[in-house]
């Protein structure tokens, strides 16, 4: 009692220095806590766009699976066939820690031009339609077409690779029935619908060389509502026709007797005389053809092949879920490896930790700046007060006693001018999303947490910026409480 | 008895390159209840030879006895606790906690001791106000103080754990003439009445009636007692 008493009337007799001392923990707690609400906001922002959009919480590969990154390899870089499926997603489902399960192909084609021109590339994703809506219901918007039926093949462009094709090819997409210029490319509106084509040629891209090509039509068209300039490089497709294309194939398909004309195309190795017009007409023979030309062995009795499934997690962090699925995959000898999502979409997941980073970073840098001012202020402050504290030393008060009283101001300076810092950012967080700062940056949606800046504070992250506030005012008040505790009796006398 | 033993007392300052002798081997005894005073010019040693006595500098050489404890071998929290149990301080320049009242500095030595309730701290701080005079300005803070008052305050400080032995360096050198000799008349007083030890350093002459016995100083030797 007696130290907080004299602790809060020396901080009252000393206002300046107080103010000086209060105004640095204000600032820093104000920064700690809207730094905090920032990355915060960024957390929930990348799970919402990455995670609850994309890729899931942990993404299970083909153990034969190299590369980590296996949605944004460079050159569509192939991603492994994803054998034993059941049995891989029997046993991630019976965990109670797993929320959902989703099986995915993915793997790059290219969209063939069908007359004299360049092709382009897309990063193509297998999906059952149903069922991908199911896990990503929020994901996707369509805005012409619609999303295939079950057992309908059909392509859903998002904006960004119709951009990306009208660039490398010259050709524009969209939906039989969709007249709506909007939807196309802005580069592309001036020219005539009767332009746009409606059906697009895909041929796998693998080193397997088992690929065919498939003419698929344009089921819809529409953009991802997160960080679309990077999923619209993302073209969805039936898995059917994934398989097709990617020459996935059972061994029950493997075996085609090939009719004469088959026999005759066979025969051909004129790839122009197949890509025109007539060529390569529909998916049902385009399949025929498929099975028949080189069937890649990817056969494991009747159970499809998929590249990828991704998991959802229940109270269960990413990188933990990873390494617990690696270890039930060793325990049932299956043929799978799991990747928290951030090492999955490679430089995306970098660049999202490289931003987390930076912003604890330039928090930590601002509370070392702090911690050294304070430091130096609370030093200069012990300093000046010699006599007082040698005098109290002489009277009988211990080292310990002047250690406590040093605390017990910086204590009650943090408290009361780092408690209103932290209280005012956290209204300036609470307050922020409501000025609607928006970007179409998808760089700045990872800062924003959205398209709209929006930082976010939990209780958690309140604690924690308490915590912060307390670690570094104990840190920095440590050198001027050895200071003031090693003043003697004699240091005062000596000043008088 | 003897509250103060000293033998061969010498203490050393280094100083650039060379030593200071601010005390030559002093030896001396003060009896339980003397009201001493330790006269010398500036520079003489006075005030160091206080200063060990009171347990706030250490000796370079020889022995000090406070009551019947060797204060040269002590450690700093020893020290300490001596200070706070044993010695009352009164200095040059009414050292008082500016931020307490009257009443509270009075309280502080004995808050630190921890041993008494609240309220028999708060009553026995307000005798001693009153013994010096000033229970009426219990609430004022040192800066609300004459410089006589905020040495009665110290003085009352320096009385209120009954310690066996109090210091005064120079406690009149700020003080007018009428204020000085007042509060060397509440020593003596304080020495009759409650049997306390009193040594108190001067230069000035004036004082010296007030003593019982008079020490004199000079370059760091005793002359006579």
């Amino acid at each position: 009692m007696l130290i907080w008493r004299l602790a809060w009337r020396n901080l009252w007799r000393h206002r300046g220095r107080s103010v000086v001392v209060g105004g640095i923990l204000f600032m820093g707690a104000l920064l700690l806590t809207f730094g905090n609400g920032v990355v915060s906001g960024m957390e929930r922002g990348l799970q919402r766009q990455v995670v609850e959009s994309f890729t899931g919480d942990v993404v299970v590969a083909s153990n034969k699976q190299v590369d980590d990154n296996v949605f944004i390899s460079m050159m569509g870089k192939e991603v492994e066939p994803l054998y034993r499926i059941s049995e891989i997603q029997g046993a991630v489902d019976s965990q109670a820690w797993v929320e959902a399960s989703l099986p995915i192909g993915k793997n790059m084609t290219i969209a063939l031009h069908e007359s004299e021109g360049n092709p382009g590339y897309l990063f193509l994703l297998g999906v059952d339609f149903k069922k991908w809506q199911k896990f990503f219901p929020q994901a996707f918007q369509i805005q012409g077409g619609k999303f295939p039926e079950p057992g309908e093949a059909g392509l859903v462009l998002p904006s960004g690779a119709n951009k990306e094709l009208f660039q490398t090819m010259g050709q524009t997409f969209l939906p039989e029935g969709v007249t709506d210029t909007l939807l196309l490319p802005q580069e592309a509106r001036r020219l005539s619908l009767k332009t746009v084509r409606h059906e697009m040629v895909l041929m796998g891209f693998s080193n397997s060389m088992s690929t065919s090509d498939l003419r698929m039509k344009i089921s819809g068209v529409g953009r991802f509502r997160a960080l679309n300039t990077i999923w619209g490089h993302f073209a969805l497709t039936d898995i059917e026709s994934y398989r097709t294309v990617q020459g996935y194939l059972r061994q029950d398909e493997k075996a085609v007797q090939l009719s004469s004309d088959q026999q005759n195309v066979m025969a051909s190795d004129n790839l122009d005389a197949l890509l025109a017009d007539g060529g390569v007409s529909n998916s049902a023979a385009t399949t025929s053809v498929a099975k028949a030309i080189v069937p890649t062995d990817t056969g494991k009795g009747s159970d499809p092949v998929w590249n990828l499934m991704l998991v959802r997690l229940k109270g269960e962090g990413a990188d933990r879920g990873a390494a617990r699925l690696d270890s039930l995959f060793k325990t049932h000898h299956l043929p799978a490896r799991a990747l928290p999502w951030h090492k999955a979409v490679g430089v995306i997941g970098s660049l999202a930790m490289l931003i987390r980073g930076a912003l604890l970073g330039f928090v930590g840098l601002l509370f070392v700046v702090a911690g050294i001012v304070i430091a130096n202020t609370l030093a200069m402050s012990a300093m000046e007060r010699t006599t007082e504290i040698g005098m109290m030393r002489a009277v009988g008060a211990t080292r310990w006693f002047i250690a406590k009283l040093m605390m017990a101001e910086t204590t009650m300076l943090a408290l009361l001018f780092g408690g209103i810092g932290v209280l005012l950012g956290a209204v300036l967080v609470a307050v922020t999303p409501h000025l609607g700062i928006q970007t179409g940056n998808d760089l700045l949606q990872m800062v924003y947490g959205g398209e709209v800046f929006h930082p976010l504070l939990r209780p958690q992250d309140l604690v924690m910026c308490f915590f912060e506030l307390g670690l570094v005012v104990a840190l920095a008040s440590l050198y001027p409480m050895q200071l003031a505790a090693s003043i003697t009796p004699l240091d005062a006398i000596a000043r008088e | 008895m003897n509250i103060v033993e000293i033998r061969n007392l010498t203490k050393n300052y280094p100083l650039g390159n060379t030593t200071v002798h601010a005390l030559r081997g002093i030896d001396m005894d003060i009896p339980q209840g003397s009201l001493m005073s330790v006269v010398g010019p500036s520079g003489s040693g006075k005030t160091t030879l206080l200063n060990i006595v009171g347990c706030v500098d250490t000796a370079t050489t020889g022995s000090v006895k406070v009551g019947d404890r060797e204060v040269t071998t002590l450690s700093d929290r020893e020290l300490t606790r001596l200070r706070l149990r044993k010695i009352g301080f009164i200095f040059q320049t009414f050292n008082l906690v500016p931020v307490l009242s009257a009443l509270e500095n009075v309280e502080f030595p004995l808050l630190l001791q921890g041993e008494l309730s609240a309220a028999k701290v708060r009553e026995k701080s307000r005798q001693l106000l009153l013994a010096v005079g000033l229970l009426d300005h219990e609430r004022h803070k040192p800066a609300e103080l004459s410089g006589g008052q905020r040495q009665r305050v110290a003085i009352a400080r320096a009385l209120v754990t009954d310690p066996d032995l109090v210091l005064a360096d120079e406690p009149t050198a700020n003080l007018d003439s009428e204020t000085g000799e007042s509060i060397l008349r509440l020593m003596q007083t304080m020495n009759a009445e409650r049997g306390t030890t009193f040594i108190f350093s001067t230069h000035d002459p004036q004082v010296l009636r007030y003593a019982k016995s008079v020490v004199h100083i000079h370059d760091g030797r005793l002359e006579g007692a």
